[in-house]
């Protein structure tokens, strides 16, 4: 008995160490991001602060400078926003809709565009950066916020279908058929029977579309002084 | 008596009704085959071309992909790359291997530690990278705190050492991804007959050999996804290098992606960059194909 008391001790410790582990980095980022600037110079990294000022993080959010531009996060923040919503609006409906065609409206041929879309999740985005870019040149949205859009939607899609397709794999084809009867336009019925049962895949991908627009700008700006003082 | 309009009007409503599903379907298809095929087929085809500053049609045979061949840059990037891929991809499977079969104890704060361990995945590298910067940076981070401990000889620069500032991205690159690792394991774990491992500790097998002599074994589809996922998440690494080292000291940590990004970009050689993004694109063709083929035949045969 005392050897398995050990072991779930030792069990528990390192699991222990491995979560102090992974949470170092943003230990280190919430700790840095209420110091002085004094103390982050000369201080050790994981104390704790002496005195717990916000003032970096109101500098980051209006007054922090990127190249000439001293306006802080607040423009680019706005930015991701109006990015991220529309992006994950867009390709979630196409990507659920497509999700359903995939497996509960199958058609011939269909198994193979499923493979092709598959691989479009695949592929490392340089093959297709040079001519995204001159695209993007030539429409006229280069450096615009449709134009991000239109990017994140266009690689988004082969994301939301494979998801949507994995999900409705699960939902009984009963629930499709008593559906089918009752209103026979595709799209009506898909909304009115399949959206209470979206939010789970939703959420994921709410989730990792901001992770990627939204996130970045916003945690990577918080500390711009410490950058500078470095 | 039904007239010729509302025959033909029968007729039309007949077509979309019984091709609907293509009908809906199709504004994707075109999507994806512009802007991911047809940009593929664009890219490879500059890669056969002599575009340097703007692209340029006339082709030129193999000619960039012998100049790619021949830039020592390239070779570094292949070999970081390949380092990259081998340190990483084993340590995050051993690091998420173990840390699934520990969670898997009926550990109390389990769903806490889980999702400890999987926020990594879930911020931009971008983010945390700044934070991994100043940890590997001697004057602020490991070195300047084990020094404080009473070791002021103690060195850690690697971040800076043009030998050793790839491992550094290794470090990151293995604590951004072991928790997802864990968690592709944790799932095959728990997918595990628990009849099974009462039926071998009746027979006395220690809990040692119950994992490693059958549950580990039998994880083999796991181990493949994760291998998979891992290999062209590192085969596409481009922010970890970004966000630590630039690709320096130097080129010191150069990878292919951002060898392409700054042939394009900062030196105007469109052709060469065409040609080392079709080389990474040949490499995941090589890892992917063939087992999404694997995949989705083996749900073709599960399902019939």
């Amino acid at each position: 008995m005392t050897i398995n008391k050990v072991l779930r001790f030792f069990l528990y410790f390192f699991l222990g160490l491995m979560a102090i582990y992974y949470l170092m980095p943003l230990y280190i980022m919430l700790i840095t991001s209420v110091k002085s600037l004094s103390e982050i110079k000369t201080g050790n990294l994981l104390a704790f602060p002496g005195e717990i000022s916000f003032s970096s993080w109101s500098t980051a959010w209006s007054k922090a400078c990127a190249g000439v531009h001293c306006v802080g996060l607040k423009p680019y923040f706005w930015n991701s926003i109006i990015i991220t919503v529309p992006a994950v609006i867009i390709s979630t409906m196409v990507g659920a809709i497509n999700g359903y065609v995939l497996t509960k409206w199958k058609f011939k041929g269909s198994e193979i565009f499923f493979a092709l879309i598959l691989f479009g999740c695949f592929i490392p985005f340089q093959i297709v950066l040079l001519p995204m870019a001159r695209t993007l040149g030539i429409l006229g949205l280069a450096g615009t916020a449709p134009g991000l859009i239109l990017v994140h939607v266009v690689y988004g899609i082969c994301f939301t279908t494979l998801f949507f397709r994995n999900f409705y794999i699960t939902v009984s084809d009963e629930i499709v058929k008593a559906a089918l009867l009752m209103v026979p336009i595709f799209l009506i019925y898909f909304l009115k029977y399949y959206s209470p049962f979206q939010f789970p895949s939703l959420s994921f991908l709410l989730f990792g579309n901001l992770q990627i627009f939204g996130m970045t700008f916003f945690l990577g700006f918080l500390f711009p002084k410490v950058e500078i003082s470095l | 008596m039904t007239s010729y309009t509302e025959v033909m009007f029968f007729k039309k409503m007949e077509f979309i009704k019984k091709n609907l599903p293509k009908l809906v379907f199709l504004p994707s298809l075109f999507t994806i085959g512009f802007f991911v095929y047809g940009f593929i087929f664009w890219t490879i085809y500059i890669s056969f071309s002599k575009s340097k500053l703007m692209p340029n049609y006339e082709l030129v045979g193999f000619d960039q992909y012998i100049r790619l061949w021949s830039m020592p840059r390239w070779f570094v990037a292949l070999e970081n790359l390949w380092i990259f891929i081998i340190f990483f991809i084993t340590i995050s499977i051993l690091i998420g291997l173990v840390l699934a079969i520990f969670l898997d104890q009926k550990i109390r704060i389990e769903g806490a530690l889980r999702t400890i361990y999987l926020y990594p995945m879930a911020l931009s590298f971008i983010v945390t990278g700044t934070a991994w910067k100043w940890i590997l940076n001697p004057g602020l981070g490991v070195e300047k705190f084990v020094r404080s401990l009473g070791y002021p000889n103690f060195e850690f620069g690697w971040l800076m050492d043009a030998d050793m500032a790839i491992y550094t991205i290794i470090m990151a690159g293995i604590w951004q991804s072991s928790g997802f690792v864990m968690a592709l394991f944790l799932a095959g774990l728990r997918s595990f007959d628990d009849e099974l491992i009462k039926a071998a500790k009746i027979d006395g097998a220690s809990l040692f050999v119950i994992y490693s002599k059958i549950i580990i074994p039998s994880m083999r589809p796991v181990f493949m996804n994760a291998i998979i996922v891992l290999g062209h998440l590192a085969i596409k690494s481009f922010d970890l290098v970004i966000a630590l080292t630039k690709g320096g000291p130097g080129l010191a940590t150069d990878m292919p992606a951002t060898f392409m990004f700054s042939m394009a970009f900062q030196r105007g050689e469109l052709g060469l960059a065409a040609a080392s993004a079709t080389m990474m694109l040949m490499t995941v063709v090589a890892v992917i194909v063939p087992y999404l083929y694997s995949e989705l035949r083996k749900k073709n045969e599960e399902a019939s």
